[in-house]
């Protein structure tokens, strides 16, 4: 009650001016409900906000989402609409960005009967373009389309997650900078593959490297295969938990040094001594929901804290409600039933990587004999927990 | 700590991090040699040396039974639960931090585990595999598959204490511990109390007696690829029930006699052959059956595949199995079998072999009624004969031709039609180049191959340019074709999605029309009951000219009161003189007077338009 009285307007008015504008903890205490892209505007209101927005961007390290469904209103797809709604009210900077939407919608394969638009592709630079804008310049976007797309609505960690084998879906999911966790994308073409792209994408000779997810494109051309073995591999031999599966395209970042229609793998590795995963395989002889709920029930039992947790899950376009005797998001709803509270992503592709293995923090149980990762109408379950 | 006193000088930590690793690998070389070893672990008749001092860091029960007995050379005895196959792994463990054990021993090595204590083994890598290995309904593969499990190397190992003592004796030569039968019935034992349908179990995988579960066979299915497909397609055909005695000539195998094997399929029906799969098909083909349903559209694609990639590779055209095979399937298939003359010309024998084969059908016929030539068999052997070539060309011109598109999406059926109607021509033509280029082995296999399976394939088999060229087209063709078809199937689902998406437009539009109307007549409302008042209003009041002009200024030209303005104008244009105006406008402007303080603006109208301002509100 030692202020001043202020030139101008009310004495109330003058104590949220003195409070916004000298105390700290307050100033912080408001902005953590403030979006990040808000926080960031702020931060350049005066010092003191500044000093405030940092420390709070520096709590935010819980990785977030956004995904879409359903037909789009406009001519872009209908995560890209929904993206640039969504960034602006999200609590996190992301740093890494993993995109995913499905191949017929988004490479235009559906909307070719459409006289008026005929074969424009959704997929155009522009969307591509306007996708990389709404992100920090610094940021590394991972984007993939794949046939089938497994999606937990946004907002909350314990959405039930959807298998979106039809239709147009995509998610985005976002990770901030974590501490303690390193999380590196890589790109890798016929040319740009080699030993030390390896090292540098810190795949080999990274005592760190807990996780890596891959994802292969346009793998059936010839010499695609072989590729896909040489990238492999190493990490088969490592111990290192490995999922991923063929998809259709990659769409960012954009290929440079390859023309369109050369195969590659995009990719991400996670490092860090709190990284952790776990991996089943739901073998092609999984068809009730039964039998998938224990396999998952498995993954379970490699006991991962739930907390800051995600679950992957890379299944074979020939599996889900055809497989299932028709029965539609039954791998879905089985993770769900048995993690209550993990968010699922993931993709239907035209074949997966993955196995067995769990990574932890004190120990690695893997298969001994590396035999291959790829397989055919299995779905690889995954779930890595970040720090 | 003469540093730690003096605080002036900086302290440096070297701190190497293969140490640990470094002094493990030496003890665990020790122990190999027998250096320094001073324990002599006894476990159900076998014997292990090793440091007392690792055992007892690395376990719960060591560290207790060492600490009661400081002798050295001591022999400790394990409780008997413990058994040798579950220790051992567990001992490397203590030496190397990695735990190697496979399906047959885990369960002992868990056992092992509890009961001794062991630290840093998290039991969570047994819940984790367990059910793998022990799921009835769908177990891996019997061939071990060694699991490593790695600890990460703790810090407390550099901290042990090399207090071991010299003591030579015996040679490990009894280490070697072979996982033998009567411990497979030990965990399989165990495998019940975990709640799983006793399976029984037999050493050896290819040995099957005939009152084997089907999961056995999905076994055996799984360990060796080559004979997977064919099998899967065994077990789900209900038809198929063979005499157990056959053997079974698959591609890669050098295969006996034809006519021997027939022989022995009449003479032996019940005897049970090691050597031959089919001993425990026969009798899971029923089961299986019921299964089949659900695994319907896979399995049905590897059903076919199997016996056609069978019949190609095998190149020997007057084998028993193979016809009945090919009948029953085609039988079975129902559909209207498919001529094909090349692929017919691989068996050229058929006629020629024995004439007892139909009978046995017959005889273990389940799907009679689905194969033509079984309905009636005793009577009309020798109508068999004749008629089985056709038959079987006919069957097998249906194997050829029912191959689905290979890899991916399992189709349903009507696709399936849909793309043989469309191939076949294609087909034939491939199978007349496949015959051409002499493929080892079947087209139809090769394409349904998996990625990984194919690469394997190329690497294992030379092939010449001609013949490589023609795979690979061979695979971009099938891989076209599904491609199309997904296409075609998703261009029907879109013009589907679209149609919905009109009708839902077209409702739309209809409702949005309703509500114009609506809309309008409320207007239409609003407007008499504003006019009324109007008149109402106007009847009252008597405007004065100035009063008018105002009014004409400020109203808008959809106000209801717009339609008034014409005449406001008219009274306004008339009167030259205001006084004579006023005083012409007799009745109104009286009332005019009257009113015109109390709502110098918004009420003001005239009066003498009331009667048509109905008229000229109605076109809005």
């Amino acid at each position: 009650m030692d202020l001043s009285p202020g030139s101008s307007g009310t004495p109330r008015d003058d104590k949220a001016e003195y409070i916004l504008s000298n105390v700290a903890e307050v100033v912080e205490r408001i902005l953590t409900f403030v979006p990040t892209k808000s926080l960031l505007r702020i931060a350049s209101v005066c010092r003191l906000w500044r000093n405030c927005a940092r420390r709070v961007l520096r709590t935010q390290q819980r990785l977030t989402w956004v995904s879409a469904f359903g037909p789009s209103l406009t001519d872009v797809h209908v995560l890209c609409g929904r993206l640039a709604e969504e960034v602006e009210k999200v609590f996190l900077l992301p740093k890494t960005v993993l995109a995913m939407v499905d191949s017929n919608a988004f490479n235009g394969q559906a909307y070719c009967y459409r006289q008026n638009k005929a074969k424009k592709s959704r997929h155009s630079p522009d969307t591509v373009e306007e996708l990389n804008q709404l992100f920090p310049r610094n940021c590394d976007i991972m984007g993939i389309s794949a046939p089938g797309i497994v999606l937990t609505p946004s907002g909350s960690h314990s959405g039930a997650p959807v298998e979106h084998q039809e239709g147009e879906a995509g998610y985005a999911l976002m990770f901030p900078s974590i501490e303690g966790v390193n999380i590196r994308s890589f790109h890798f073409c016929k040319k740009t593959f080699s030993q030390t792209a390896l090292q540098e994408a810190g795949l080999v000779d990274n005592p760190d490297l807990r996780v890596v997810l891959l994802f292969v494109y346009e793998a059936y051309k010839s010499g695609g295969a072989r590729f896909l073995n040489h990238v492999l591999e190493p990490l088969a031999k490592s111990k290192v938990l490995i999922a991923g599966g063929i998809v259709e395209s990659v769409f960012s970042p954009p290929r440079r040094c390859c023309g369109q229609g050369a195969y590659g793998v995009l990719g991400v590795a996670l490092s860090g001594p709190r990284v952790q995963g776990a991996s089943v395989l739901l073998e092609q002889d999984v068809t009730s929901p039964k039998d998938a709920e224990a396999t998952i029930q498995r993954l379970k039992a490699a006991g991962l804290p739930e907390r800051n947790t995600l679950g992957f899950m890379f299944a074979c376009v020939g599996r889900g409600h055809n497989y299932y005797d028709n029965m539609g998001n039954v791998e879905a709803d089985a993770f769900r039933k048995v993690f209550p509270s993990t968010p699922l992503f993931g993709l239907f592709g035209n074949g997966e990587i993955g196995c067995d293995r769990i990574v932890k923090g004190d120990y690695t149980l893997c298969n001994g004999d590396t035999e291959s990762l790829q397989h055919a109408f299995t779905t690889v379950m995954t779930l890595v927990h970040l720090g | 700590m003469s540093l730690a006193d003096s605080p002036r000088s900086s302290l440096f930590t070297y701190e190497s991090r293969t140490h640990c690793l470094n002094v493990l690998g030496r003890l665990d070389e020790q122990r190999c040699r027998d250096l320094l070893c001073d324990v002599t672990v006894a476990v159900d008749g076998q014997s292990f040396r090793a440091h007392r001092s690792v055992l007892s860091a690395c376990s719960k029960y060591f560290a207790n039974a060492i600490s009661k007995d400081a002798r050295h050379g001591a022999v400790l005895s394990l409780p008997q639960e413990v058994t040798a196959a579950g220790f051992e792994p567990l001992l490397k463990f203590a030496y190397t931090s990695k735990l190697l054990f496979s399906k047959h021993d885990v369960l002992e090595v868990r056992n092992a585990a509890s009961i001794l204590g062991f630290k840093d083994l998290d039991k969570a890598c047994f819940d984790f595999l367990l059910p793998k290995f022990f799921n009835s309904s769908r177990s891996s593969a019997l061939c071990p598959r060694n699991i490593c499990c790695k600890n990460k190397c703790k810090r407390r190992l550099a901290k042990e204490d090399n207090g071991l003592t010299n003591d030579i004796s015996e040679n490990e030569a009894k280490l070697v511990s072979d996982s033998s039968s009567d411990q497979e019935v030990g965990w399989l034992d165990n495998q019940s109390g975990m709640g799983k349908t006793g399976i029984k179990k037999s050493p050896t995988p290819p040995t099957s007696g005939m009152d084997k579960q089907p999961k056995e066979t999905n076994d055996y299915f799984l360990q060796c690829p080559k004979y997977r497909k064919f099998q899967l397609a065994c077990c789900t055909d209900k038809t198929l029930d063979l005499p157990t005695g056959a053997t079974l000539p698959l591609p890669g195998h050098s295969h006996r006699g034809c006519e021997d094997q027939s022989d022995s399929v009449v003479e032996n029906p019940g005897k049970t052959d090691a050597v031959h799969p089919f001993g425990s098909v026969k009798a899971t083909a029923e089961e299986q059956f019921h299964a089949e349903s659900q695994e319907s559209t896979k399995s049905h694609r590897n059903d076919k595949q199997g016996v056609d990639d069978y019949v190609k590779a095998k190149g020997n055209p007057s084998n028993s199995e193979t016809r009945e095979m090919q009948a029953r399937d085609g039988g079975r298939e129902g559909r209207p079998p498919l001529r094909l003359p090349d692929t017919a010309s691989h068996c050229p024998g058929i006629g020629s072999s024995s004439l007892n084969w139909p009978r046995l059908l017959a005889q273990h016929s389940v799907g009679a009624t689905l194969c033509p030539f079984l309905q009636d068999p005793g009577p009309a052997v020798s109508e068999c004969k004749v008629a089985e070539g056709a038959e079987l060309c006919e069957s097998e011109g249906m194997c050829t031709s029912q191959k689905c598109p290979p890899c991916v999406s399992p189709l349903n059926s009507t696709e399936e039609v849909d793309s043989e109607t469309e191939t076949e021509g294609d087909d034939s033509c491939a199978l007349e180049k496949a015959r051409q280029v002499q493929l080892p082995f079947s087209v139809d296999w090769v394409v349904d191959l998996s990625k990984n399976d194919f690469q394997r394939l190329l690497k294992k088999q030379t092939l010449n340019v001609e013949q490589l060229e023609f795979v690979h087209d061979m695979r971009r063709r099938s891989k076209n074709r599904m491609a199309a078809q997904r296409c075609r199937k998703r261009k029907l689902e879109c013009i589907y999605n679209l149609e919905c998406e009109i009708n839902k437009l077209r409702t739309e539009k209809q409702r949005m029309l309703a509500e114009q109307e609506r809309l309008c007549q409320l207007k239409m409302n609003s407007w008499h009951t504003v006019s009324a008042l109007c008149h109402k209003i106007c009847s009252e009041a008597s405007l004065l000219p100035e009063q008018l002009q105002v009014l004409a200024k400020y109203t808008a030209t959809d106000c209801p009161l717009a339609s008034l303005i014409p005449h406001i104008d008219t009274t306004l244009s008339v009167p030259v003189p205001p006084p004579q105006a006023q005083a012409s406008l007799s009745a109104p402007a009286s009332h005019l007077d009257v009113h015109s303080e109390a709502y110098p603006w918004r009420s003001s109208n005239p009066s003498g338009e009331e009667q048509s301002s109905p008229d000229t509100v109605s076109p809005h």
